[in-house]
Protein backbone atom coordinates (compact mmCIF):
# COMPACT_ATOMS: atom_id res chain seq x y z
CA UNK A 1 0.00 0.00 0.00
CA UNK A 2 1.27 3.39 -0.90
CA UNK A 3 0.90 6.57 1.29
CA UNK A 4 -1.45 7.51 -1.43
CA UNK A 5 -3.67 5.37 -0.78
CA UNK A 6 -6.80 5.10 0.99
CA UNK A 7 -7.35 3.39 4.08
CA UNK A 8 -10.40 4.60 5.16
CA UNK A 9 -13.58 5.93 3.24
CA UNK A 10 -16.59 6.89 4.80
CA UNK A 11 -19.45 8.29 2.56
CA UNK A 12 -22.43 9.59 4.78
CA UNK A 13 -21.91 7.52 7.89
CA UNK A 14 -24.23 8.31 10.62
CA UNK A 15 -23.97 6.72 14.15
CA UNK A 16 -27.26 7.62 16.51
CA UNK A 17 -27.28 6.76 20.00
CA UNK A 18 -31.26 7.19 21.21
CA UNK A 19 -32.30 9.16 18.14
CA UNK A 20 -29.66 11.78 18.15
CA UNK A 21 -26.32 11.47 15.83
CA UNK A 22 -23.46 11.54 17.80
CA UNK A 23 -21.47 11.61 14.16
CA UNK A 24 -22.56 12.82 10.72
CA UNK A 25 -19.85 12.46 8.62
CA UNK A 26 -21.39 13.39 4.83
CA UNK A 27 -17.20 12.61 3.32
CA UNK A 28 -13.87 11.58 4.91
CA UNK A 29 -10.48 9.71 3.81
CA UNK A 30 -7.39 8.65 5.97
CA UNK A 31 -5.19 7.34 3.60
CA UNK A 32 -2.06 4.78 4.35
CA UNK A 33 0.92 5.91 6.80
CA UNK A 34 -0.46 9.01 7.48
CA UNK A 35 -1.30 10.29 10.87
CA UNK A 36 -4.53 12.01 11.36
CA UNK A 37 -5.84 14.21 14.28
CA UNK A 38 -9.33 14.40 15.19
CA UNK A 39 -9.59 18.24 16.53
CA UNK A 40 -13.00 19.22 18.61
CA UNK A 41 -14.15 19.65 21.95
CA UNK A 42 -15.84 17.57 24.45
CA UNK A 43 -19.26 15.74 22.72
CA UNK A 44 -17.67 16.44 19.08
CA UNK A 45 -17.67 12.88 18.37
CA UNK A 46 -14.36 12.24 18.76
CA UNK A 47 -14.85 8.55 20.15
CA UNK A 48 -17.61 7.73 18.65
CA UNK A 49 -15.65 8.17 15.09
CA UNK A 50 -12.81 6.24 16.60
CA UNK A 51 -14.67 3.41 17.80
CA UNK A 52 -16.79 3.19 14.04
CA UNK A 53 -13.25 3.11 12.54
CA UNK A 54 -12.11 0.30 15.00
CA UNK A 55 -14.95 -1.79 13.70
CA UNK A 56 -16.37 -2.03 17.51
CA UNK A 57 -19.30 0.10 16.28
CA UNK A 58 -21.95 -0.64 13.64
CA UNK A 59 -22.53 2.41 11.87
CA UNK A 60 -26.64 3.41 11.72
CA UNK A 61 -26.03 4.44 8.21
CA UNK A 62 -23.99 5.06 5.70
CA UNK A 63 -21.24 2.83 4.16
CA UNK A 64 -17.49 2.37 5.47
CA UNK A 65 -14.93 1.77 2.94
CA UNK A 66 -11.36 -0.27 3.97
CA UNK A 67 -8.79 -0.74 1.32
CA UNK A 68 -11.53 -0.20 -0.99
CA UNK A 69 -14.15 -2.54 0.07
CA UNK A 70 -17.16 -1.87 1.93
CA UNK A 71 -17.00 -3.28 5.19
CA UNK A 72 -19.43 -6.11 5.93
CA UNK A 73 -20.91 -5.71 9.36
CA UNK A 74 -20.56 -9.09 9.94
CA UNK A 75 -19.00 -10.21 13.08
CA UNK A 76 -16.27 -12.59 11.40
CA UNK A 77 -14.93 -9.47 8.85
CA UNK A 78 -15.18 -7.56 11.93
CA UNK A 79 -13.52 -9.82 13.94
CA UNK A 80 -10.87 -10.17 11.04
CA UNK A 81 -10.27 -6.42 10.48
CA UNK A 82 -9.87 -5.56 14.17
CA UNK A 83 -6.59 -8.25 14.31
CA UNK A 84 -5.11 -5.45 11.63
CA UNK A 85 -6.49 -2.39 13.67
CA UNK A 86 -6.45 -1.17 17.37
CA UNK A 87 -7.70 1.18 19.67
CA UNK A 88 -6.25 2.48 22.96
CA UNK A 89 -9.41 3.73 24.82
CA UNK A 90 -9.48 6.49 26.82
CA UNK A 91 -9.82 5.54 29.78
CA UNK A 92 -7.95 2.54 29.01
CA UNK A 93 -9.41 -0.49 30.38
CA UNK A 94 -6.60 -2.68 32.57
CA UNK A 95 -7.54 -6.53 32.62
CA UNK A 96 -6.83 -7.61 36.24
CA UNK A 97 -3.91 -9.38 35.91
CA UNK A 98 -0.45 -8.20 35.73
CA UNK A 99 1.07 -5.29 33.73
CA UNK A 100 3.04 -8.54 31.48
CA UNK A 101 -0.29 -10.12 31.28
CA UNK A 102 -1.81 -6.82 29.92
CA UNK A 103 0.98 -6.42 27.19
CA UNK A 104 0.70 -9.71 26.48
CA UNK A 105 -2.86 -10.36 26.29
CA UNK A 106 -2.95 -9.73 22.25
CA UNK A 107 0.20 -11.85 21.49
CA UNK A 108 -1.59 -14.67 23.34
CA UNK A 109 -4.59 -14.41 21.59
CA UNK A 110 -2.27 -14.81 18.17
CA UNK A 111 -0.47 -17.53 19.78
CA UNK A 112 3.07 -15.64 19.96
CA UNK A 113 5.84 -17.76 21.47
CA UNK A 114 6.30 -17.15 25.14
CA UNK A 115 10.07 -16.18 24.78
CA UNK A 116 9.37 -13.73 21.73
CA UNK A 117 6.09 -12.45 23.79
CA UNK A 118 8.11 -11.18 26.88
CA UNK A 119 10.66 -9.84 24.57
CA UNK A 120 8.22 -7.54 22.64
CA UNK A 121 6.07 -6.79 26.26
CA UNK A 122 9.80 -5.67 27.16
CA UNK A 123 10.41 -3.67 24.12
CA UNK A 124 6.91 -2.34 24.08
CA UNK A 125 7.25 -1.24 27.71
CA UNK A 126 10.65 0.40 27.26
CA UNK A 127 8.90 2.77 24.57
CA UNK A 128 6.15 4.02 26.70
CA UNK A 129 9.07 4.31 29.79
CA UNK A 130 7.96 1.46 32.16
CA UNK A 131 10.72 -0.99 31.90
CA UNK A 132 10.88 -2.98 34.85
CA UNK A 133 6.72 -2.56 35.53
CA UNK A 134 6.16 -6.44 33.87
CA UNK A 135 5.08 -7.93 37.37
CA UNK A 136 3.28 -5.03 38.88
CA UNK A 137 -0.68 -5.08 39.25
CA UNK A 138 -2.28 -3.40 36.74
CA UNK A 139 -5.11 -2.32 38.61
CA UNK A 140 -2.87 -0.05 40.64
CA UNK A 141 -1.45 2.22 38.27
CA UNK A 142 -1.85 5.43 38.69
CA UNK A 143 -4.20 6.83 35.51
CA UNK A 144 -1.06 8.10 33.71
CA UNK A 145 0.59 4.94 33.59
CA UNK A 146 -2.12 2.84 32.74
CA UNK A 147 -2.68 5.32 29.54
CA UNK A 148 1.29 4.13 28.76
CA UNK A 149 0.57 0.65 29.47
CA UNK A 150 -2.64 0.67 27.29
CA UNK A 151 -0.28 2.22 25.10
CA UNK A 152 2.74 -0.51 24.54
CA UNK A 153 -0.49 -3.17 24.90
CA UNK A 154 -1.34 -1.84 21.62
CA UNK A 155 2.37 -1.40 20.36
CA UNK A 156 3.38 -4.79 20.77
CA UNK A 157 0.84 -5.97 18.32
CA UNK A 158 2.37 -3.77 15.49
CA UNK A 159 -1.26 -3.21 13.89
CA UNK A 160 -1.29 -1.29 10.28
CA UNK A 161 -3.56 1.52 11.97
CA UNK A 162 -3.33 2.37 15.47
CA UNK A 163 -6.33 4.71 16.82
CA UNK A 164 -5.45 6.75 20.00
CA UNK A 165 -8.40 8.62 21.96
CA UNK A 166 -6.73 11.81 23.46
CA UNK A 167 -3.44 9.35 24.06
CA UNK A 168 -2.07 11.96 26.13
CA UNK A 169 -4.79 12.90 28.66
CA UNK A 170 -3.60 11.32 31.56
CA UNK A 171 0.10 11.58 31.49
CA UNK A 172 2.35 14.19 32.65
CA UNK A 173 3.28 17.34 30.70
CA UNK A 174 7.41 16.13 31.21
CA UNK A 175 6.22 12.81 29.25
CA UNK A 176 4.42 14.17 26.51
CA UNK A 177 6.95 14.77 24.44
CA UNK A 178 8.02 11.45 24.63
CA UNK A 179 4.90 9.84 23.14
CA UNK A 180 4.61 12.56 20.76
CA UNK A 181 8.33 11.50 19.36
CA UNK A 182 7.02 7.69 19.74
CA UNK A 183 4.23 8.13 17.52
CA UNK A 184 6.36 10.20 14.73
CA UNK A 185 8.38 6.93 14.67
CA UNK A 186 5.77 4.62 14.43
CA UNK A 187 4.37 6.29 11.01
CA UNK A 188 8.34 7.07 9.67
CA UNK A 189 9.96 3.67 10.66
CA UNK A 190 6.77 1.08 10.40
CA UNK A 191 4.37 3.00 8.32
CA UNK A 192 1.54 2.72 10.65
CA UNK A 193 -1.19 4.93 9.97
CA UNK A 194 -2.36 6.75 13.14
CA UNK A 195 -5.56 8.62 14.05
CA UNK A 196 -5.81 9.90 17.08
CA UNK A 197 -8.48 12.31 18.91
CA UNK A 198 -6.77 15.15 20.63
CA UNK A 199 -8.28 18.56 23.00
CA UNK A 200 -5.24 20.46 22.38
CA UNK A 201 -4.62 22.31 18.50
CA UNK A 202 -1.06 22.45 19.42
CA UNK A 203 -0.39 19.07 19.73
CA UNK A 204 -2.64 18.10 16.84
CA UNK A 205 -0.20 20.58 14.51
CA UNK A 206 2.95 18.82 16.49
CA UNK A 207 2.00 15.02 15.29
CA UNK A 208 -0.62 15.28 12.66
CA UNK A 209 -0.06 15.35 9.26
CA UNK A 210 -3.95 16.38 8.60
CA UNK A 211 -6.07 17.91 11.51
CA UNK A 212 -9.83 17.41 10.97
CA UNK A 213 -11.72 19.22 12.91
CA UNK A 214 -14.87 18.23 14.54
CA UNK A 215 -18.07 20.08 15.78
CA UNK A 216 -21.08 18.41 17.22
CA UNK A 217 -20.20 14.79 15.13
CA UNK A 218 -19.85 16.60 12.14
CA UNK A 219 -16.04 17.61 9.98
CA UNK A 220 -16.45 21.62 9.81
CA UNK A 221 -12.45 21.59 8.61
CA UNK A 222 -9.87 19.06 7.10
CA UNK B 1 -27.03 -9.35 80.00
CA UNK B 2 -27.01 -12.77 81.62
CA UNK B 3 -28.21 -13.85 78.29
CA UNK B 4 -25.53 -12.99 76.35
CA UNK B 5 -22.88 -14.04 78.72
CA UNK B 6 -24.36 -17.53 79.20
CA UNK B 7 -24.69 -17.82 75.11
CA UNK B 8 -21.19 -17.16 75.29
CA UNK B 9 -20.06 -19.31 77.85
CA UNK B 10 -22.00 -22.64 76.42
CA UNK B 11 -21.08 -21.21 72.74
CA UNK B 12 -17.36 -22.23 74.05
CA UNK B 13 -17.99 -25.15 76.36
CA UNK B 14 -19.71 -26.50 73.22
CA UNK B 15 -16.27 -26.25 71.06
CA UNK B 16 -14.09 -26.76 73.83
CA UNK B 17 -16.10 -30.14 75.02
CA UNK B 18 -16.59 -30.83 71.04
CA UNK B 19 -19.90 -31.84 71.77
CA UNK B 20 -21.11 -34.42 69.39
CA UNK B 21 -24.57 -33.88 68.23
CA UNK B 22 -23.49 -29.51 67.72
CA UNK B 23 -20.77 -30.63 65.66
CA UNK B 24 -23.08 -33.10 63.85
CA UNK B 25 -25.36 -30.49 63.64
CA UNK B 26 -22.46 -28.05 62.24
CA UNK B 27 -21.29 -29.75 59.86
CA UNK B 28 -24.95 -31.11 58.22
CA UNK B 29 -25.59 -27.57 57.87
CA UNK B 30 -22.42 -27.00 56.23
CA UNK B 31 -22.62 -29.79 53.75
CA UNK B 32 -25.88 -29.09 52.56
CA UNK B 33 -25.19 -25.20 52.51
CA UNK B 34 -22.39 -25.55 50.31
CA UNK B 35 -24.05 -28.16 48.38
CA UNK B 36 -26.99 -26.09 47.67
CA UNK B 37 -24.86 -22.81 46.85
CA UNK B 38 -22.71 -24.66 44.73
CA UNK B 39 -25.18 -26.00 43.15
CA UNK B 40 -27.17 -22.73 42.89
CA UNK B 41 -23.78 -20.79 41.60
CA UNK B 42 -23.92 -23.66 38.63
CA UNK B 43 -27.46 -22.47 37.85
CA UNK B 44 -26.98 -18.91 38.54
CA UNK B 45 -23.87 -17.97 37.65
CA UNK B 46 -24.13 -19.10 33.64
CA UNK B 47 -27.74 -17.82 34.07
CA UNK B 48 -26.65 -14.18 35.22
CA UNK B 49 -23.66 -14.09 32.71
CA UNK B 50 -26.33 -15.19 29.65
CA UNK B 51 -28.74 -12.64 30.85
CA UNK B 52 -25.68 -9.86 31.10
CA UNK B 53 -23.95 -10.44 27.71
CA UNK B 54 -26.83 -10.89 25.65
CA UNK B 55 -29.37 -8.24 24.40
CA UNK B 56 -33.17 -9.65 24.45
CA UNK B 57 -36.74 -8.70 24.28
CA UNK B 58 -37.63 -8.31 28.09
CA UNK B 59 -34.22 -8.48 29.32
CA UNK B 60 -35.66 -5.31 31.94
CA UNK B 61 -38.25 -7.86 33.20
CA UNK B 62 -36.02 -10.85 33.56
CA UNK B 63 -33.49 -8.25 36.02
CA UNK B 64 -36.58 -7.17 37.36
CA UNK B 65 -37.97 -10.57 38.24
CA UNK B 66 -34.69 -11.33 39.66
CA UNK B 67 -34.33 -8.99 41.74
CA UNK B 68 -38.12 -9.90 43.03
CA UNK B 69 -37.14 -13.60 43.44
CA UNK B 70 -34.17 -12.29 46.03
CA UNK B 71 -37.01 -10.79 48.12
CA UNK B 72 -38.82 -14.45 48.21
CA UNK B 73 -39.67 -15.44 51.91
CA UNK B 74 -38.18 -18.32 52.37
CA UNK B 75 -41.64 -19.76 54.41
CA UNK B 76 -42.72 -19.40 50.82
CA UNK B 77 -40.38 -21.43 49.15
CA UNK B 78 -40.97 -23.74 52.12
CA UNK B 79 -44.52 -24.14 51.28
CA UNK B 80 -44.72 -23.88 47.19
CA UNK B 81 -41.82 -27.00 47.53
CA UNK B 82 -43.98 -28.47 50.37
CA UNK B 83 -47.19 -28.84 48.40
CA UNK B 84 -44.45 -29.91 45.42
CA UNK B 85 -42.88 -32.65 47.61
CA UNK B 86 -45.66 -34.27 49.60
CA UNK B 87 -47.19 -37.33 49.47
CA UNK B 88 -50.10 -36.35 47.08
CA UNK B 89 -47.67 -33.62 45.10
CA UNK B 90 -46.37 -33.20 41.70
CA UNK B 91 -43.23 -35.22 43.01
CA UNK B 92 -44.40 -36.86 46.48
CA UNK B 93 -43.28 -40.26 45.01
CA UNK B 94 -39.45 -39.58 45.34
CA UNK B 95 -40.14 -39.54 48.61
CA UNK B 96 -38.15 -36.19 49.11
CA UNK B 97 -40.24 -34.67 51.85
CA UNK B 98 -38.12 -34.53 55.45
CA UNK B 99 -34.87 -35.34 54.25
CA UNK B 100 -31.62 -33.51 53.80
CA UNK B 101 -32.45 -33.29 49.81
CA UNK B 102 -35.72 -32.06 50.60
CA UNK B 103 -33.61 -29.11 52.46
CA UNK B 104 -31.18 -28.83 49.91
CA UNK B 105 -33.84 -28.25 47.11
CA UNK B 106 -35.23 -25.31 48.74
CA UNK B 107 -31.87 -23.61 49.33
CA UNK B 108 -31.04 -24.67 45.49
CA UNK B 109 -34.25 -22.30 44.72
CA UNK B 110 -33.58 -19.69 47.51
CA UNK B 111 -30.11 -19.20 46.21
CA UNK B 112 -29.99 -19.19 42.46
CA UNK B 113 -31.84 -15.77 41.83
CA UNK B 114 -29.46 -14.16 44.30
CA UNK B 115 -26.43 -15.54 42.90
CA UNK B 116 -27.90 -15.20 38.75
CA UNK B 117 -28.92 -11.22 40.06
CA UNK B 118 -25.34 -10.41 41.27
CA UNK B 119 -24.07 -12.36 38.44
CA UNK B 120 -26.21 -9.71 35.98
CA UNK B 121 -25.09 -6.95 38.25
CA UNK B 122 -21.62 -7.88 38.47
CA UNK B 123 -21.11 -8.75 34.67
CA UNK B 124 -23.27 -5.51 33.44
CA UNK B 125 -21.09 -3.48 34.98
CA UNK B 126 -17.46 -4.77 33.50
CA UNK B 127 -19.18 -6.19 30.16
CA UNK B 128 -18.81 -3.42 28.05
CA UNK B 129 -15.30 -2.19 28.58
CA UNK B 130 -13.77 -5.74 29.10
CA UNK B 131 -15.62 -6.75 25.46
CA UNK B 132 -14.46 -3.91 23.83
CA UNK B 133 -10.95 -3.84 25.26
CA UNK B 134 -10.97 -7.78 24.58
CA UNK B 135 -11.84 -7.04 21.01
CA UNK B 136 -9.98 -4.40 19.76
CA UNK B 137 -6.81 -6.43 20.83
CA UNK B 138 -7.88 -9.52 18.60
CA UNK B 139 -10.15 -11.26 20.66
CA UNK B 140 -12.50 -13.78 18.87
CA UNK B 141 -16.18 -13.79 20.38
CA UNK B 142 -15.68 -16.63 22.63
CA UNK B 143 -12.09 -15.29 24.18
CA UNK B 144 -13.77 -12.19 24.76
CA UNK B 145 -16.62 -13.86 27.03
CA UNK B 146 -13.99 -15.51 28.52
CA UNK B 147 -12.39 -12.31 29.61
CA UNK B 148 -15.58 -11.10 30.56
CA UNK B 149 -15.65 -14.08 32.66
CA UNK B 150 -12.40 -13.86 33.89
CA UNK B 151 -12.58 -10.37 35.07
CA UNK B 152 -16.11 -11.28 36.73
CA UNK B 153 -14.51 -13.63 39.04
CA UNK B 154 -14.16 -12.13 42.13
CA UNK B 155 -17.97 -10.67 41.81
CA UNK B 156 -18.79 -14.31 41.07
CA UNK B 157 -16.89 -15.05 44.49
CA UNK B 158 -19.19 -12.33 46.39
CA UNK B 159 -22.28 -13.47 44.65
CA UNK B 160 -21.10 -17.21 46.05
CA UNK B 161 -20.51 -15.69 49.60
CA UNK B 162 -23.99 -14.03 49.64
CA UNK B 163 -25.94 -17.09 48.35
CA UNK B 164 -23.77 -19.39 51.03
CA UNK B 165 -24.95 -16.36 53.83
CA UNK B 166 -28.55 -16.71 53.03
CA UNK B 167 -29.25 -20.41 53.10
CA UNK B 168 -26.93 -20.88 55.92
CA UNK B 169 -29.04 -18.43 57.97
CA UNK B 170 -32.58 -19.67 56.68
CA UNK B 171 -34.91 -21.00 58.68
CA UNK B 172 -38.17 -21.19 57.30
CA UNK B 173 -37.92 -23.44 54.46
CA UNK B 174 -35.38 -25.74 56.56
CA UNK B 175 -37.94 -26.61 59.19
CA UNK B 176 -41.10 -27.11 56.45
CA UNK B 177 -38.85 -29.45 54.16
CA UNK B 178 -36.18 -30.97 56.48
CA UNK B 179 -38.97 -31.77 59.87
CA UNK B 180 -36.08 -30.79 61.61
CA UNK B 181 -35.92 -34.08 62.98
CA UNK B 182 -32.47 -34.98 65.33
CA UNK B 183 -29.23 -36.60 64.14
CA UNK B 184 -31.24 -36.23 60.50
CA UNK B 185 -32.36 -32.86 59.21
CA UNK B 186 -31.80 -30.62 62.23
CA UNK B 187 -30.01 -27.68 60.66
CA UNK B 188 -27.91 -25.05 62.83
CA UNK B 189 -30.93 -22.58 62.21
CA UNK B 190 -33.83 -25.19 63.02
CA UNK B 191 -31.80 -26.33 66.16
CA UNK B 192 -31.73 -22.24 67.34
CA UNK B 193 -35.90 -22.37 66.82
CA UNK B 194 -36.37 -25.50 68.81
CA UNK B 195 -34.09 -24.63 71.47
CA UNK B 196 -35.51 -21.01 71.95
CA UNK B 197 -38.99 -22.99 71.99
CA UNK B 198 -37.58 -25.18 74.41
CA UNK B 199 -36.82 -21.44 76.91
CA UNK B 200 -33.53 -22.62 76.52
CA UNK B 201 -32.23 -19.04 75.18
CA UNK B 202 -28.86 -19.59 76.02
CA UNK B 203 -27.58 -22.56 73.83
CA UNK B 204 -30.50 -21.09 70.87
CA UNK B 205 -27.80 -18.01 71.21
CA UNK B 206 -25.00 -19.88 71.81
CA UNK B 207 -25.47 -22.00 68.12
CA UNK B 208 -26.36 -18.69 67.29
CA UNK B 209 -22.67 -17.47 67.38
CA UNK B 210 -21.58 -21.06 66.02
CA UNK B 211 -23.55 -20.09 63.01
CA UNK B 212 -21.55 -16.50 62.72
CA UNK B 213 -18.50 -18.53 63.47
CA UNK B 214 -19.32 -21.12 60.10
CA UNK B 215 -20.16 -18.04 57.69
CA UNK B 216 -17.33 -15.94 58.73
CA UNK B 217 -14.88 -18.93 58.15
CA UNK B 218 -16.23 -19.72 55.01
CA UNK B 219 -16.35 -15.72 53.79
CA UNK B 220 -13.08 -15.39 55.02
CA UNK B 221 -12.13 -19.02 52.68
CA UNK B 222 -13.95 -17.51 50.00
CA UNK B 223 -12.09 -14.21 49.98
CA UNK B 224 -8.57 -15.59 50.53
CA UNK B 225 -8.94 -17.50 47.53
CA UNK B 226 -10.25 -14.57 45.60
CA UNK B 227 -7.17 -12.65 46.88
CA UNK B 228 -4.99 -15.75 45.81
CA UNK B 229 -6.46 -15.68 42.41
CA UNK B 230 -5.54 -12.22 42.16
CA UNK B 231 -2.31 -12.74 43.20
CA UNK B 232 -1.98 -15.83 40.35
CA UNK B 233 -2.99 -13.07 37.35
CA UNK B 234 -0.23 -13.33 34.78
Amino acid sequence: MSAQDTLYRLDHVVKRYDGRAAVSVSNMEIHGHETVALLGPNGSGKTTLLNLLAFLDVPSGGEIQFEGRAIEWSEATMGALRRRVTLVARPPTMFDMSVLGNVTYGLRLRKVPRNERSVRAARALAKVGLEGFEHRRARKLSSGESQRVALARALVLQPEVLLLDEPTSAIHSDFVPRIEALLADLTRQNGTTIVFSTLDPAQAERVADRVVDLRDGSVVGD
Amino acid sequence: MGYFSEAIRRAFHLLGTADPEVFQIVFFSLRVSLTATVIACLIGVPAGFLVAVTEFRGKRSMRVMLNTLMAVPTVVIGLTLYAVLYRGGLLGRLGLLFTPSAIMLGQIVLASPIVAALTVSSVGDLELDVKRTAMTLGASGFQTLVAVARESRYALLVAFSAGFGRVIAEVGSAMMLGGNIRGYTRTMTTAIALETGKGEFGLGLALGILLLLVALSVNFLAQTISERIGEGGR
